[in-house]
């Protein structure tokens, strides 16, 4: 059973990497029903096999072999209302699309004998995405029509419990990505489409975490994943009308994207015996994200006659948090656990930098979710989470970085999460 | 029991948040005070959509006054629509040399009427390409004023003077409209800079030679007066808009061609072009001075590179002559400004607009239009006149104008559904 549920989870990998950012930027935060049912506030006790995203020293307490496949669904829908600099309040609606990022962990550990209190596991994650695709031809075609950045990590792990009430663990991440991005050159009639795709660098990164638990009752969690620069190669192509092909001709392009540092500090509370309480504050370095730069190989700097040119675009995204407070009751019967939890997620977008491409705000999270033991070996973990985005409103008419498409961005995000977790 | 009592929060805070939103920034659509029903546009070649040396339906279309009247619901807006490729000598771009330069061809003279000339009323778009602001007032004989300034659009555009009147106030006057646009009188200095500084539309009135220099102040002024006052004695509850006069200068016409020529034998070199000044000696083109789009073909046969050959004077603006024609610019629209506000006239400042394009380029939605020629996007290829987009932008002046003097709240025109410059026809790949 586990080689079939391992097997068809990696299949699930290569036709389904996409996602959407539901955190802050293009981040994504849940990975796991059971952490997502409480808002992710979860780094204190990280106890199922998405320790290894929320804070790896937490496998040290899991029990043997564990095996943890999931899937978020994702279904955003924004409205862009505007332009203001036209004058107009026209509504235009962001194309309805669903993701649905997997997540997989396999972990062990070992709870007696000489390598009591050490634990080893891989997971596969995608803690950055976008994916976002309005109208062909919609007002803003000129700065996006699409955009998809996915990203992979493989992420093999390992802690260690030094006594009952400490614990570390750190985790390698390996990171496979690739972009696609697609806005109109309108300068000239017919428009074209300038397209572009790459494959990232293999790229290397890791995080660390350790657990506290000072008493029966409180748990504390500090988790740490380090910055990763994506280095992308691939080619562009403006799919220009035949007598301008030799002005426009595309070829090998290079882009690349700095994924913020994280970090999170957490408390539990157990008031009762069924019942623990979190709040999580989490941090993210999203300064890392200064500009977005899209190299030509080929250029009218260094070819001239080309009307083909580097990019540069200023993001200067602004280091951000999100605080977290999550709760979970489980029923002393039925194998049933009840969870929710709130998050507030502070944007990291400059009114600047606020673009159809990621049309972020601040967001309100609202989250409930249940657990089901349905065999005695067998969990199910079931969360909805809904993201209320706060409306919001650029007027960057007279600065020159912005874009110039300003007016009120609203939004919303469905979020629905299914784990199943095999215990061996 | 506490998990009630979390539960219960967070459906109060579902309820909290469901309530979080705002209003979209821009409040509903409003005409205020302007009234459609009959919207008329006086003016020369840009209110008739000529560009690219040309009159013709595929670019009149996006005339800034036709896109104005759709913009506040104007039903009937009536143009003089000539068929592609109209009348004039039209502009194709063709791609581009090996030199990265663009390859523009012309079509050849064409004149054909629009095709409801039968129109049985004037056009509501009264631009008349060429039009000085006398034309306004102007009450001789349209057919001999065709012949006198070789003008085929008088009798193209104002027919049937027997009814409708000589001249463009009365004939605009004759469609009782409720709303007017008046953007005349750019010809009253381009006329002198586009030959050069050769030719212009003074009267003599200043000390100088009849048709040597641009309009005199004095005669501006008197001419807008009196036009002002016609309208408003004949239509006292018409709302009226006033363009002014942008800078001839900064346009690709004057700024393309660079003032020093690269040696075609040893491209490393540049060579002083010479030109014939108006005093009747040869020049050297400095700093201050602007050679002319159309000199292009001289100086690729040479003329102008050798003092005993140099560029005949219409080919280029000195100095002199670029201050004759910003201080003429200045007059103008003074008397304007000063004008439409005695009259209440709301005034729309294109000379702003232009500047601005040329200083800052005009950006929306990552999209931006210089002043450059060809890839600028805002001047056609005869590097005076409007491309589709620039006439969207024109009209959004307008519109802006109107909100901000007619209490009016109207949409201006979304610039994406206005074509970009014409790529060339297929070539076929012609290599690197």
């Amino acid at each position: 059973m586990n080689r079939t549920l391992l097997f068809s989870a990696l299949l699930c990998f290569s036709i389904a990497l996409s996602s959407q950012a539901s955190a802050g930027g293009f981040q994504l935060n849940e990975h796991g029903a059971r952490a997502m049912a409480q808002a992710g506030a979860f780094a204190a006790r990280a106890n199922d096999g998405s320790a290894i995203f929320f804070n790896p020293a937490g496998l040290s307490y899991l029990r043997g072999t564990q095996l943890m496949l999931g899937a978020t669904l994702i279904t955003p829908s924004y409205t862009y209302y505007g332009p203001s600099n036209l004058n107009s309040n026209e509504a235009w609606e962001m194309n309805n699309k669903m993701f649905y990022p997997p997540n997989a962990y396999l972990t062990h550990t070992w709870t007696d004998g000489v390598l009591k209190g050490l634990a080893a596991g891989i997971g596969l994650t995608t803690p950055y995405g976008l994916g976002t695709e309005w109208d062909d031809d919609w007002i803003g075609r000129a700065v996006t029509r699409e955009i998809e950045l996915q990203t992979f990590y493989v992420m093999p792990t390992v802690s260690y419990a030094v006594n009952e009430w400490v614990a570390i663990g750190i985790g390698a991440n390996i990171v496979i990505s690739n972009v696609m991005l697609r806005r109109a050159v309108t300068n000239f009639d017919p428009t074209m489409d300038l397209e572009l795709e790459g494959d990232g660098d293999l790229a290397y990164s890791f995080n660390a975490g350790i657990m506290l638990r000072p008493t029966e009752d409180i748990a504390l969690g500090f988790t740490y994943r380090a910055e990763t620069q994506l280095d992308f190669e691939g080619t562009a192509n403006f799919n220009p009308p035949s007598s301008l092909e030799s002005f426009f001709p595309g070829g090998d392009v290079t882009t690349g994207i700095a994924l913020p540092a994280t970090w999170f500090a957490a408390i539990a509370y157990s008031p009762m015996e069924n019942l623990d309480i979190e709040f999580d504050y989490q941090f993210i370095g999203w300064s890392s994200y200064d500009k977005l730069a899209i190299d030509f190989a080929e250029d009218g700097e260094n070819t001239p006659g080309l009307l083909q040119n580097d990019v540069s675009s200023p993001k200067d995204y602004e280091d951000t948090f999100i605080a977290r407070l999550g709760a979970e009751y489980r029923l002393p019967v039925l194998g049933l656990a009840l969870r929710g939890g709130y998050f507030f997620d502070n944007n990291p977008v400059p009114d600047k930098s606020l673009e159809p491409l990621l049309p972020d705000s601040d967001r309100h999270g609202l989250n409930i979710g249940v657990g089901i033991d349905i065999l005695p070996d067998i969990t199910l973990d079931l969360a909805y989470l809904h993201l209320f985005l706060m409306d919001r409103t650029t007027d960057q008419t007279t600065n020159p970085e912005g874009v110039h498409l300003d007016g009120m961005y609203s939004g919303s995000v469905n979020l629905m999460a299914l784990n199943i977790t095999y215990a061996f | 029991m506490k998990t009630t009592r979390f539960l219960s929060a967070l459906l109060v805070a579902v309820v909290i948040l469901s309530a979080c939103s705002e209003d979209p920034p821009i409040a509903d659509p409003s005409l205020g005070n302007v009234n459609p029903t009959v919207y008329v546009a006086i003016g020369d070649n840009y209110t008739a959509g000529y560009t690219n040396g040309a009159l013709y339906e595929t670019a009149q279309q996006y005339s800034y006054p036709n896109l104005i009247a759709m913009a506040v619901g104007s039903p009937d807006f009536v143009q003089p629509l000539i068929p592609d490729p109209g009348t004039g000598n039209l502009m194709t771009w063709q791609g581009f040399s090996a030199s990265g330069s663009p390859i523009i061809t012309y079509g050849g003279n064409v004149l054909s009427a629009p095709s409801n000339v039968n129109h049985p009323a004037p056009f509501h778009n009264l631009g008349l390409p060429a039009a000085v602001l006398y034309d306004a007032l102007d009450e001789t004989d349209i057919a001999e004023r065709a012949t006198q300034r070789g003008n085929p659009f008088y009798t193209l555009i104002m027919r049937n003077q027997a009814s409708f009147g000589t001249n463009l106030l009365n004939q605009a006057v004759k469609l009782d409209p409720t709303l007017l646009s008046f953007w005349l009188g750019n010809n009253d200095v381009m006329a002198y800079a586009s030959s050069g500084g050769t030719r212009g539309t003074n009267t003599g009135l200043g000390g100088f030679p009849p048709g040597t220099r641009p309009t005199e102040r004095a005669s501006f002024s008197a001419m807008i007066k009196n036009c002002f006052s016609s309208i408003q004695t004949v239509l006292p509850d018409t709302r009226v808009l006033v363009g002014n006069i942008p800078d001839p200068v900064i346009m690709p016409l004057f700024t393309t061609v660079p003032r020093k020529i690269q040696n075609p034998a040893d491209p490393t070199q540049l060579l002083d072009v010479y030109y014939r000044t108006s005093s009747n000696t040869v020049g050297t083109v400095g700093p201050e001075d602007y050679i002319l789009l159309t000199a292009q073909a001289e100086l690729g046969q040479g003329v102008g590179l050798h003092p005993q050959n140099p560029l005949p004077s219409q080919y280029v603006l000195d100095a002199t002559e670029v201050e004759i024609i910003r201080a003429a610019v200045r007059d103008f629209n003074s008397v304007l400004a000063a004008e439409a506000e005695a009259y209440g006239f709301a005034l729309v400042d294109c000379n702003r607009l232009f500047n601005d394009i040329h200083s800052n380029g005009y950006s929306l939605a990552g999209e931006t239009y210089t002043s450059s020629y060809l890839a600028g996007g805002f001047f056609g290829l005869d590097g005076v006149n409007l491309t589709e987009r620039a006439s969207a932008i024109v009209a959004n002046e307008f519109i802006a104008a109107m909100n901000g003097s007619f209490g009016a709240n109207i949409r201006q025109v979304p610039l994406h559904t206005i074509p970009g410059v014409k790529a060339p026809a297929g070539m076929g790949k012609t290599g690197k």
